[in-house]
């Protein structure tokens, strides 16, 4: 009784229980925006648009992965006809959505912007000169454009401009108000923009080239080198004044590389003078500086064999095997490069090519370093210094509720005004915590030059070597690229990554790997630009098809239980009873389970990239997965590795268990501290992994160190199959079996205790009691535990995802990651959904095979 | 054999138990050989004493307590870096080697000081032999400080502990100079050293030095906002600074003093004070105000603090009314820093985490009715050794606290998902579980088999349908799409319940269907009562599932008020994702309810026993 009332108890609180905080806007219309990183900045400039737009609402939310690895949440808004008003999108991915039209062309809104700021200009000048006809010429057009927006500040600073000039009153009045107005009014202006700011965040060829999102923030790489390091190894690293000098070329880069890097007695790296990929470069950096291109202009044909390109990924394997190979450096490539261990900040790095953006933790960090900024050396091929920009970019969906008023927040941000106002309340909060502010870079030259007069230049507390540092990065967006604008972009830009991790660690030789990669990247542009066989998916045939299916299960039944016996044993007491208690998952399984299985089935049979309709193509996707692609058969290797984790699992969850089930005081505590890992959020357990496991200063290789093993595993940095990546993914799961001891623990505490009595009058051992009674009691866990860990095993995705990423070497592309990175990332659902269907069909088999296997060794007791 | 294998388990189970304590006391292993032998020496003594002279039964109990004491340690790693590191100020969270115990704040009582935490003592370098070291060693202490000196000036050293200031001056200037020295230069003889480490002991590096070890509370002019958002700096053209006095009856003295060195900064007025000889030293001063007083909105006083932990207090006096801050502040940070007092009256909103402060009328009136101008009164109270570690140990809790908006909202989400998930896994899964387990219907192992098979496609496949299937349901951004389908049941807990049930003897059930009870009093009666310990596990998975889940909440909410906590936490990492410790506290306030649920859940399982005992 008291259980009843409990729950109806809960149930009323919860159900009763406010659906609160709906209240969002009332009288209000919301302008809904994603991905948008709020910083203070940004914050305040909202809350300014709110207040200069009175009866709107701008709804953020999360800013979470901004935009790039997590698309998850874009793809479902699309599909599902609830995309964002606008959203923040990083800029190299915008040709990506641009092609597969998810995206709102934005010239014209950009030429009214113009048009617009050139009436509030008329205005202005009109009234400075005197020449009100000529004012009223332009306010007239200019206020019929403004109040299709509805009111807001604009608008009413034109109506008292009119009403003023109706009512005669002194132009000094009036002057003010048209200056506001001319300020308020101001448009986007293309040339403002960096260049390839404004062509990456542009998609299309000839005519047809639009520009599809409006850039926010951008960024450039260069060298940063540690003075004191490069000094201390004296030449080739220093002038003749003894004074620190960048490399000029790549010959002296790699000279550098192997001075400043210095060894212990073992040959062991303990400082790294300059690897080139750590920090942030990549193959695109070097085959830039090496006069290589990527991609034709045409963006049809991939050229990653490029004999430049090549020339640089050589390069780039040179110098990595001259400092003693990839896996020894690796350890220096930690995954958290800025975060915790700083490397170049505590001088365990000398030189590396990083973004602009280190300059502001270096300001927070280490205000004190002695560093200086210069632009990465060109090579041989190349005859100046380049670099590449990214960055992020404001972009509309296709379906956005209030595409004007979302442009209309593009253009309020892109305004001087509001770029220093984000930079004044972005140095207010930094200061507030005690901090020094480096401005971020802007795509547009003209602010940046604003935010160093008014922020950089004269602040006491930047070191002047951060000022240096900020005037040298902005100088070198003159000459910066930026990856090629393209539906394949993510694609090419995993396959330019795996070339480089393959050269290097010698899997491949470079040409090899840039060949697979090229082919890789060509295979997929050649399905993009396919022409369409089929006509999209009629759903009516396949949802025939699926009713017909249901009723010939049913007749078929029917028959097979002989006629009326079906029926009379469906309406039998116990029979009715057991559809009764079943059918709340029935219902779930009805409504909210089987539609999504089905047509991810058909899913399987069609190309079909989540935003376009399915275009039927019969079993074409199961034949390249099968025969086509090398990545499946490692991704399905990986995740089969894996599985040594499931006994592993259980023994480690049932010992723990058995240790927990004795009588001892204070096992609650106990316990509880033994289920403390499987609790940490992810957030922060990732990072401490992360740390434990570096193979240089971790706290697992020093303890093995100390043991003896003088060359401990690298673990996350290693793809090695037995004591790498994969290994190191399974320690961490055996740490967390705290939460399969619970179910052990519950199964524990239901073997009747009198078996063990009558077991030790008959002078049984604890081993022998073990054996004979526990793991017999337990076997329908036992069972549980193995579907389910290999159920688990198989579709494991979480750590690829949040910390390895499937690296190094691919050695953790589990199946699933795999799987997601064609779902969301290369828009390949179909792909990704024949996929699905053949691991659902390999876990099948393996869950079948149990099942048969189950009544020769799972004891029930029925 | 019994006594030897016991013996080998209660020696590794120490050793490991010692390794970790090297850890945790020293960050590292780089002891050498001989420290380790004597550990493990010690160990394999006691535990071969032990096995020897203790009967089996203690032996047992001991080795099981070691047991349990190995994996607490192993286990509570994760949770105990998680909790020092959220006591942890930035500069402690990432160090080389890494501490374990978060710092205990110094007691302070006179300011300006020098401080002891920057830098660590003076090592040897490698590469020298120790009698070469041991003469070279006080040469170049002697020299450092000598130059160090003439380079910073004399006159900014006075009043401060000269030991400690020699000591730790020179061990920073040492880590400066001696870091980017060539190699050829350490090949000369002892003055030729001593030369080039002076030579490189420049303006630059003596700077950073005292930068990073010189502690004071200095002062700039302040900057009054009105209502219409207009600032005005005061003393623009010739600074107020010199109108600041110390209050009567405190030890108190304002001194304009250069503490940095830097172009275009006039000099601040450092405040030094020496709580040992009053319990509390404040100045005053009276500024001419540059707006009406009812157009007054807020003060922005750039302030340097010392890193003391003392009570901060703030007095804002005009028109006969006082005002002061409705939070307590404490001096917790060590660089120039801009705090703003805002009246609460004229703006409510909380912008404490952007380092303004609501200003409220205090109970106290105030004497000070002088028109057109105000007071201000900074004051430093002794806060006892005790309070200024709790101060220092709970501000990253209060920071994580105050700059979370929505906090109440992203709880109440937690705890209203978390209690219908779990009512409604528990009730729904035990009830189809139950069918499945015990009842006899056609179809039955058909169903079985395809609630198996929703479990092996991967949920990412299904994810745009069931968003599209959820939209159709008007679930999209509303928190029903977050526990609905818990009502139908869960295939992972469907299919342990039903393993667990099946290990139920069926006696029980007939004995009970003679009685009378139907298919549903069975369930409910017999079964649910025996079922405890499942139903627990079932319960906590899904507290741990629904509290941390945040891809759910991702995809199916846009609206900040709607997050549950573990997505507030994600949003909270992406904003304050370098500040570690903020985030470590974040994240240590969100996972104790779990862990105080994991505890009294624990119940349940005990109570499994009595009532399993009942059959047989």
């Amino acid at each position: 009784m008291r259980r009843t009332a409990c729950i109806a108890l809960i149930l009323a609180f919860c159900l009763l229980g406010p659906s609160c905080g709906r209240s969002a806007a009332e009288g209000h219309k919301e302008l809904i925006v994603w991905n948008a990183f709020l910083g203070q900045g940004l914050t305040a400039a909202l809350r300014q648009f709110e207040e200069e737009h009175p009866g709107w609402v701008v709804v953020t939310s999360s800013g979470v992965g901004a935009g790039n690895m997590d698309p998850q949440k874009l793809m479902c808004g699309i599909a599902g006809g609830s995309p964002p008003d606008m959203l923040s999108q990083d800029r190299f991915s915008v040709g990506e959505w641009a092609s597969r039209d998810t995206f709102l062309a934005l010239d014209d809104f950009v030429q009214d912007s113009l048009r617009q700021e050139a009436w509030a200009q008329g205005v202005r000048e009109g009234l400075a000169a005197g020449d009100l006809a000529r004012a009223r010429q332009s306010l007239t057009p200019l206020m019929s454009a403004l109040e299709r927006l509805g009111p807001g500040r604009r608008l009413s600073l034109a109506a008292a401009i009119r009403e003023g000039m109706s009512e005669q009153r002194s132009l000094e009045d009036l002057t003010p108000l048209a200056d506001e107005l001319a300020a308020l009014c101001q448009g986007i202006h293309p040339e403002r923009f960096y260049e390839v700011c404004w062509q990456e965040a542009s998609y299309g060829q000839g005519d047809e080239r639009r520009v599809y999102a409006i850039p926010n923030g951008t960024d450039d790489r260069l060298l940063f080198y540690n003075d004191d390091l490069l000094e201390r190894a004296g030449p080739p690293c220093v002038d003749e004044n003894g004074k620190a000098k960048p490399p000029a070329n790549w010959d002296e880069l790699k000279a550098y590389a192997l001075k400043l890097t210095e060894r212990d007695a073992n040959g062991k790296i303990t400082r790294l003078g300059f690897a080139p990929n750590y920090g942030n470069s990549w193959l695109y950096i070097y085959g830039w500086l090496n006069g290589g291109a990527f991609m034709t202009p045409d963006g049809r044909t991939c050229t990653l064999n490029d004999p430049k390109v090549l020339g640089a990924l050589k390069y780039m394997v040179e110098v990595y095997d001259a400092l003693g190979g990839m896996e020894q450096v690796g350890a220096f490539q930690s995954t958290f490069q800025t975060g915790e261990f700083n490397s170049f900040f505590i001088g365990k790095v000398a030189m590396k090519i990083d973004g602009n953006y280190i300059l502001s933790s270096i300001a927070e960090h280490a205000p004190n370093l002695r560093f200086t900024v210069a632009p990465a050396p060109p090579g041989p091929k190349g005859d100046k210094p380049i670099t590449w920009s990214g960055g992020y970019s404001w972009a509309i969906p296709v379906g956005s509720k209030n595409p004007e008023m979302a442009f209309e927040l593009i253009r309020f941000l892109m305004t001087d005004r509001v770029w220093r106002l984000e930079g004044l309340v972005n140095s207010r909060y930094m200061a507030s915590r005690g901090r020094c502010y480096v401005p971020e870079m802007a795509p547009l030259w003209h602010i940046n030059q604003m935010r160093y007069d008014l922020l950089v230049r004269d602040n006491p507390d930047l070191p002047p070597r951060i000022k240096k540092g900020f005037l040298v990065c902005a100088d070198m967006m003159k000459d910066s690229r930026f990856r090629p604008v393209t539906p394949v972009g993510q694609f090419l830009w995993d396959e330019q990554a795996r070339a480089f991790e393959k050269a290097v660690r010698h899997t491949y030789t470079p040409e090899e790997a840039l060949e697979r990669g090229r082919r890789r990247v060509q295979d997929q542009l050649d399905l993009i630009y396919a022409a369409r066989v089929n006509p999209p998916v009629n759903w009516n045939y396949p949802m025939a098809v699926v009713g017909f299916l249901a009723l010939a299960g049913a007749v078929l039944s029917y028959f097979c239980f002989g006629r009326g016996g079906l029926v009379r044993r469906m309406v039998r007491h116990e029979s009715l009873a057991g559809y009764m208690f079943v059918s709340p998952w029935f219902l779930g399984f009805a409504v909210l389970t089987a539609g999504p299985i089905v047509v991810s089935i058909i899913f399987s049979f069609c190309r079909y990239d989540v935003v376009r309709p399915a275009e039927f193509v019969g079993l074409e996707n199961y034949r390249r997965l099968l025969s086509d692609d090398p990545l499946f058969w490692k991704a399905l290797a990986n995740t089969v590795f894996m599985m040594l984790g499931v006994p592993l699992g259980m023994a480690v969850g049932l010992a723990v268990a058995v240790l927990l089930n004795t009588k001892v005081r204070g096992m609650q505590i106990y316990r509880t501290i033994f289920f403390l890992p499987a609790i940490v959020p992810a957030v922060a357990s990732s990072i401490l992994w992360i740390w434990v496991l570096n193979p240089e200063a971790g706290l697992l290789n020093s303890v093995l160190r100390m043991l003896g093993w003088s060359n401990p595993p690298r673990w996350l940095q290693s793809s090695s199959w037995l004591l790498g990546s994969k290994t190191a993914i399974i320690m961490m799961g055996l740490w967390g079996a705290g939460a399969g001891m619970i179910i052990w623990l519950a199964g524990l505490k239901g073997i009747p205790q009198h078996l063990y009595e009558a077991a030790e009058i008959d002078g049984a051992n604890r081993f022998r009691k073990f054996v004979h009674i526990t793991l017999p009691m337990l076997s329908p866990y036992i069972f549980f535990n193995l579907i389910m860990g290999i159920i688990g095993t198989l579709q494991i995705f979480t750590q690829a995802y949040i910390m390895t990423s499937g690296g190094p070497d691919d050695s953790t592309l589990f199946y699933v990651y795999y799987l997601f990175n064609n779902a969301f990332r290369y828009f390949n659902m179909g792909y990704a959904s024949a996929l699905a269907w053949i691991l659902f069909a390999i876990i099948l088999v393996l869950t079948l095979i149990q099942l048969k296997l189950a009544p020769k060794w799972v004891h029930y007791e029925t | 054999m019994k006594r030897v294998l016991m013996g080998m388990a209660l020696f590794f189970e120490l050793a490991v138990l010692a390794l970790f304590g090297v850890a945790v006391v020293y960050g590292g292993f780089d002891q050498g050989v001989f420290f380790f032998i004597y550990i493990f020496g010690v160990i394999l003594a006691v535990s071969a004493a032990s096995a020897w002279a203790m009967s089996p039964k203690i032996m047992g109990k001991a080795v099981t307590h070691g047991l349990l004491l190995v994996g607490c340690v192993v286990f509570s790693f994760p949770f105990i870096w998680l909790l020092s590191t959220s006591f942890k100020n930035s500069e402690e969270v990432f160090t080389y080697p890494p501490k374990w115990v978060p710092s205990v704040p110094g007691r302070i009582l006179r300011s300006p000081y020098v401080t002891a935490e920057t830098f660590e003592e003076v090592k040897r370098p490698a590469f020298m032999d120790k009698e070469r070291w041991a003469g070279l060693w006080p040469k170049v202490e002697a020299a450092v400080w000598g130059k160090g000196l003439q380079v910073l000036g004399e006159e900014r050293t006075v009043g401060l502990d000269a030991g400690g200031l020699r000591r730790e001056f020179v061990r920073g200037l040492w880590v400066a100079a001696s870091r980017g020295m060539p190699r050829n230069a350490w090949q000369g003889n002892d003055g030729e050293i001593v030369a080039s480490v002076v030579a490189r002991v420049d303006q630059e590096r003596v700077d950073e030095v005292w930068d990073s070890i010189y502690r004071c509370v200095a002062l700039r002019d302040p900057t009054v906002k009105d209502v219409h958002l207009v600032e005005r700096t005061l003393g623009a053209e010739k600074s107020y600074l010199d109108l600041w006095r110390p209050e009567e009856g405190t030890a108190v003295r304002c001194v304009r003093r250069a503490i940095e060195r830097k172009a275009g900064a006039e000099e601040p007025l450092v405040i030094e004070y020496d709580l040992e000889r009053s319990d509390r030293a404040a100045v005053v001063a009276v500024l001419p105000l540059p707006v009406p007083p009812e157009e007054f909105l807020s003060v922005t006083v750039p302030i340097r603090q010392d890193r003391s932990w003392h009570h901060f207090k703030f007095e804002v006096e005009m028109d006969g009314t006082r005002y002061v801050p409705e939070d307590n502040l404490y001096l917790g940070q060590r660089r120039w820093q801009e705090i703003t007092f805002k009246l609460k009256s004229k703006d409510t909103r909380d912008e404490r985490n952007v380092g303004v402060w609501g200003l409220v009328p205090s109970n106290q009136a105030s004497t000070f009715t002088e028109p057109g101008k105000f007071r201000l009164t900074m004051a430093i109270e002794r806060t006892s050794h005790i309070g200024a570690i709790w101060h220092k140990y709970a501000s990253n809790y209060r920071d994580a606290y105050i700059a979370t908006e929505h906090r109440w909202n992203y709880l109440f989400n937690s705890v209203y998902l978390v209690l219908l998930n779990v009512v409604g896994q528990v009730l729904s899964c035990s009830l189809v579980a139950y069918a499945f387990a015990r009842l006899r219907w056609p179809g039955r192992d058909i169903m079985f088999a395809v609630l198996l098979a929703t479990m092996m496609l991967p949920p990412q496949v299904t994810m745009v349908p069931v968003f599209i299937v959820f939209k159709h349901l008007h679930w999209y951004n509303t928190l029903k799409a977050l526990w609905v389908p818990s009502f139908m049941g869960g295939a992972f807990f469907i299919f342990l319940l039903r393993q667990f049930m099946r290990t139920i003897p069926v006696e029980l059930e007939d004995a009970a269907k003679i009685d009378g009870c139907g298919f549903f009093g069975v369930y409910w009666r017999i079964m649910l009562p025996l079922l405890k310990p499942a139903l627990a596990a079932v319960a906590i998975f899904t507290f741990m599932g629904t509290w941390n889940n945040f891809m759910g909440p991702l995809i199916f909410l846009n609206d900040q008020r709607l997050y549950p906590l573990a997505l507030g936490l994600f949003d909270f990492q992406s904003q304050h994702g370098s500040e570690y410790g903020m985030l470590m506290a974040a994240s240590t306030m969100m996972t104790l309810p779990v862990i105080a649920m994991f505890f009294l859940a624990q119940r349940q399982f005990i109570q499994g026993v009595t009532l399993t005992g009942l059959k047989g």
